[in-house]
């Protein structure tokens, strides 16, 4: 079950998430988008994190750099620990310090996470300037030599535009300096992809991981394509309904899924293959935040679920080599997947 | 059904007098005054026009609360009853003012082109004027009378609605269900009074109720220069200004002033709710 | 085309879905650009000189990024935009002549299938009144017959009747989803173009809404147009692809041969680009450099010169037309197909003098 792949530094635990807990306080009630959520990140590694809209993975990232809105938001429990200091209790101005300089993040839609009203490179040195104490003139060349490194072409040029001057793979690749700049340590990408075609995604995805090789950074990746899981990450988590349901070293989980809901959601996509059998679909939708069942949040859709599952809550259970699930009969979804292509009677 | 709907209508109008406490005085002001104005000969004491110079200017009493006016009339009863012209008055020409200037605006917005930009010039010649003083002319030219006023309000107030329902319209036609409605095979007109027509109406409501207030002291302005309805009537802008004449008895113009500010807060306080209750953001923590 | 297909069809010498059902021939659409005056008038080439046939019964994927015009082309086919120029011939009859009331009638055979769920449904209707509508629209039977009917479509969607009087707001994205898929169906069409039908959807979701297709496509043989940048679920679901560049079908063909055998360098590049989720196998991916070019002003020759890795002289000065590469499989390449197809030595050369 040990990696393949013998990078430097690696198995030593960069960032720890320790049973961290968030809710959001809104006029229908409380939706706790974070239930019990604990993974690592160790140093070098690309970690993935899938799950749907509303599985809690953004809020928790979010968690990291202390930007969930308060009110709404509120963590109601749980360690985020990150080279052995609390973000969680840490001060603001503590924060502030870490924030783009160690920790950085890059968001989904880039036109909206860049100020329009300053040039890309005034943004790019931005934390340069904050957390570096640079002078203008160092400031500027490494800009430029960070933007030469993601493949802005004529960084000279570019560095006086404006972000709606720039196409969209352009602004994602402004992002990418501007979170890149400070090398931080870990670098948090929220669908970092998803609004970007997918010649311009090949390009992105490329970078990452030539960047990852260049300044040895932890990534997180945080996104809702199996696809791009596959081919970024060393290990992933999966998330539904605001819970940890399945970690795994990336082999693994493609051939043997032992939750059933990584198994659903591995057999749901449309595969490049000359065959084209009919998708496997994952009945219902995600339980509403609100009504949360009472035994497993997956079970009312789970072809697996027995009379315990509908009862009881399953623990995360680690079953060692770096895998751990949460459900109560994971020795059966390797067994049953083969035999049941067709199925999806469960409801 | 209808049982369903109707529910989900009264709770979110019960929860958002819950959370929202200005939009709860409003309710309570406009609610108070709806009832005075249907009760209004019930309540009065007096006959609001009956003549008394026995007791003219007498300040507040047991017997008349408000006081009496230089005509000895009791100004409680006249407050009570005026509210009839003044409120009137503040939702026939809102009412008028908003159907008009919506449709013209609706139409501006969904054609587009020349009769847009005709229809928008024309606006902007009537808003380039204070309302006040363009009221005035048209009124004065057209002789004081209760209608005539209405009339020059609606004329003065059309465009405001206009502009605002253009503006969403133009936005609402974008949406890719008003694309839908045309695949289904939809008429314009159809599409306009089924898509485009509710969604958009939301704003014009928010500055209807926010404008009431306004309307009831323009008409008060109006009636306060001799514009309004003609004297014996009981109308706030008129008793404001019989009593601004007389500065030493303080109750004739105190009185329905605080009538007129109580209404146009009430309306304001419902129409900031209202708004409130509309706004996309807001509504997304409940859905 | 149309007549020759009838007649053949006729004579039972074809089979049905081989017919040129529908026919677009030099299919152009123009928007005035953004700045354009009167004197100065620019247009975004949205969809420029397009020509294919769409067969009954079949799928057709278009993928290409965004921006591309395939989302253009897709309303413009059932006229929810006024072509600019050009032909769409459906069953012998021009859409962009019709008149009034020919393309209402018109209309009931031709529906769409919207990309954003949230928006392509007016948000004060209820889904009893979003799916009446049609048939309010067309006159169709009595209101009593309208709501069985309405009702019946929920059922066929695969929605509880629970949700008859809700509000689209109160609905998930794959729910709202079948409710504007209920809505393309009621008027019975026989050709539905889907536009990005399941890209705003959850993975899970995705996979429940492209099953309901094709199961939807047998029971009430439909035709899709099914545009996507997804290339995984072009794949899936077509039959064939075409794929566009820049206002343009640069290629056409067989699913598996465009799959397998691409003969442009764009769909080359594009497939390649498909995230595998194989790492072990270190694929030569060819990634394309730069972005795509304005549509205001598109490259001269070929509008792919500008990132292609093949171009040589020809490709800057000579748009390349759709030649056929195998049966079937047509792409607008010089090097493709045809007398034109140069050696890659005189490519290498030709691309080395510039």
């Amino acid at each position: 079950m040990a990696s393949k792949k013998q990078d430097a530094g690696r198995g030593e635990v960069l960032l720890q998430i320790e049973h961290l807990s968030v809710a959001f306080h809104t006029v229908e009630g409380v939706h706790n988008a974070v239930r019990d959520v604990s993974y690592t990140v160790q140093k070098g590694e690309t970690l993935g994190v899938v799950g749907e809209s509303g599985s809690g993975k953004s809020v928790t990232a979010l968690s990291i750099m202390r930007l969930v809105p308060n009110p709404p938001g509120e963590t109601t429990g749980g360690k985020i620990l990150f080279d052995s200091r609390d973000l969680l209790s840490l001060p603001m101005e503590e924060i502030n310090r870490i924030r783009g300089n160690e920790i950085s993040m890059i968001f989904q839609e880039p036109m909206t996470s860049l100020n329009p009203i300053h040039t890309c490179g005034r943004q790019i040195m931005e934390p340069l300037l904050l957390h570096k104490g640079c002078g203008k003139q160092e400031a500027r060349q490494r800009a430029l030599e960070m933007m030469r490194l993601v493949g802005i072409p004529i960084p000279e040029q570019r560095i006086k535009e404006y972000p709606h001057q720039l196409s969209g793979g352009m602004r994602q690749r402004v992002m990418i300096a501007m979170a890149l700049i400070c090398q931080p340590k870990l670098l948090i990408a929220d669908e970092p992809t998803t609004a970007l075609d997918v010649t311009i995604q090949a390009q992105i995805l490329e970078l990452m991981k030539r960047l990852k090789r260049e300044l040895n950074s932890s990534i997180i990746m945080i996104t809702h394509d199996l696809g791009v899981i596959a081919e970024m990450c060393d290990r992933v988590v999966v998330m539904y309904a605001g819970q940890v349901v399945e970690i795994s070293e990336i082999d693994g989980l493609f051939d043997h899924p032992y939750h059933p809901y990584t198994e659903g959601l591995i057999q749901s996509i449309p595969t490049i293959r000359p065959d084209r059998p009919k998708l496997y679909s994952i009945e219902g939708t995600v339980p509403n935040p609100f009504a949360m069942p009472k035994g497993c949040s997956f079970a009312p859709r789970c072809r697996y679920a027995k009379d315990l599952c509908r009862e009881k809550s399953p623990a995360l259970e680690d079953l060692g080599g770096g895998r751990a699930v949460r459900c109560w009969c994971w020795r059966d979804t390797g067994k049953r997947s083969a035999g049941t292509e067709e199925g999806g009677e469960a409801q | 059904m209808k049982k369903i709907k109707y529910s989900l209508r009264s709770s979110s109008f019960v929860r958002m007098l819950r959370t929202n406490p200005l939009f709860a005085i409003g309710v309570a002001i406009c609610a108070a005054w709806l009832v005075v104005m249907v009760f209004a000969d019930l309540i009065a004491p007096c006959d609001p026009l009956l003549q008394d110079m026995a007791v003219r200017l007498q300040p507040p009493s047991a017997q008349h609360w408000f006081g009496t006016d230089s005509l000895g009339r009791d100004i409680f009863s006249r407050v009570l009853v005026g509210s009839r012209i003044s409120i009137g008055a503040g939702i026939q020409c809102i009412l008028i003012a908003a159907v008009v200037g919506m449709l013209i605006g609706g139409l501006s917005g969904y054609v587009g082109g020349i009769l847009d930009d005709i229809i928008m010039r024309i606006g902007e010649l009537f808003t380039s004027f204070p309302s006040i003083i363009l009221a005035m002319v048209i009124a004065s030219a057209m002789g004081a009378s209760l209608f005539n006023t209405l009339l020059t309000m609606c004329i003065v107030w059309w465009p405001n609605y206009a502009r605002v329902m253009r503006a969403m319209v133009i936005q609402v036609k974008s949406n890719e269900y008003v694309e839908a409605s045309r695949s289904l095979g939809a008429s314009r007109l159809r599409i306009f009074f089924k898509e485009i027509l509710p969604n958009s109406i939301g704003s014009i409501i928010v500055l209807a109720t926010v404008d009431f207030g306004n309307a009831i002291l323009l008409f008060a302005s109006l009636s306060y220069m001799g514009l309004g309805s003609p004297p014996p009537a009981p109308e706030w802008g008129a008793m404001v200004s019989n009593g601004a004449e007389q500065f030493s008895y303080w109750w004739v113009a105190t009185f329905p002033g605080l009538a007129i500010l109580s209404v146009s807060l009430g309306a304001n306080f419902i129409g900031d709710g209202v708004r409130d209750y509309l706004d996309p953001k807001l509504r997304k923590t409940i859905s | 085309m149309s007549r020759q297909a009838a007649e053949q069809a006729a004579a039972g010498t074809q089979r049905p879905e081989e017919q040129k059902w529908m026919q677009v021939s030099g299919l152009k659409k123009y928007f005035p650009a953004a700045g354009s005056t009167i004197f100065n008038r620019r247009y975004v080439k949205a969809v420029d000189d397009v020509s294919f046939d769409i067969r009954q019964g079949e799928t057709l994927g278009l993928v290409g990024e965004s921006g591309c015009g395939k989302s253009t082309l897709g309303r413009t086919l059932i006229r929810l935009y006024q072509p600019t120029a050009g032909e769409i011939l459906f069953d012998g009859k021009d859409l962009g002549s019709l008149g009034g009331r020919e393309m209402k009638d018109m209309r009931r055979r031709m529906q769409f299938i919207f990309q954003d769920p949230s928006a392509s449904l007016n948000p004060r209707k209820t889904v009893r009144d979003i799916l009446m509508e049609p048939y309010r629209i067309h006159n169709v039977g009595t209101e009593k017959e309208r709501e069985e009917r309405a009702r019946f479509l929920m059922d066929r969607v695969g929605l509880e009747s629970y949700y008859f009087s809700r509000y689209p707001h109160e609905m998930s994205g794959g729910q709202k989803q079948r409710v504007g898929i209920a809505r393309a169906l009621a008027l019975r069409p026989e050709l539905i173009v889907c536009d990005e039908a399941v890209s705003a959807l959850d993975v899970s979701i995705q996979a429940q809404v492209i099953n309901l297709l094709e199961e939807l496509q047998e029971e009430f043989s439909l035709t899709y147009l099914f545009i996507s940048h997804n290339l995984s679920i072009v794949h899936h679901i077509s039959d064939r692809v075409a794929v566009m560049y820049l206002g343009k079908i640069v290629e056409i063909g067989p699913h598996d041969a465009i799959y397998e055998r691409p003969a442009h360098p764009y769909s080359q590049a594009l497939i390649a680009a498909i995230p595998s989720g194989d790492r072990r196998e270190d694929r030569e991916r060819i990634l394309l450099t730069g972005d795509v070019p304005s549509p205001v002003n598109p490259p001269a020759g070929c509008r792919f010169h500008t990132r292609c890795q093949r171009c040589g002289a020809i490709c800057r000065q000579e748009t390349p037309p759709l030649r056929e590469v195998e049966k079937d499989h047509f792409a607008a390449c010089h090097f493709v197909g045809g007398s034109a197809a140069a050696d890659p030595e005189q490519q290498i050369t030709a691309s080395a003098e510039k």
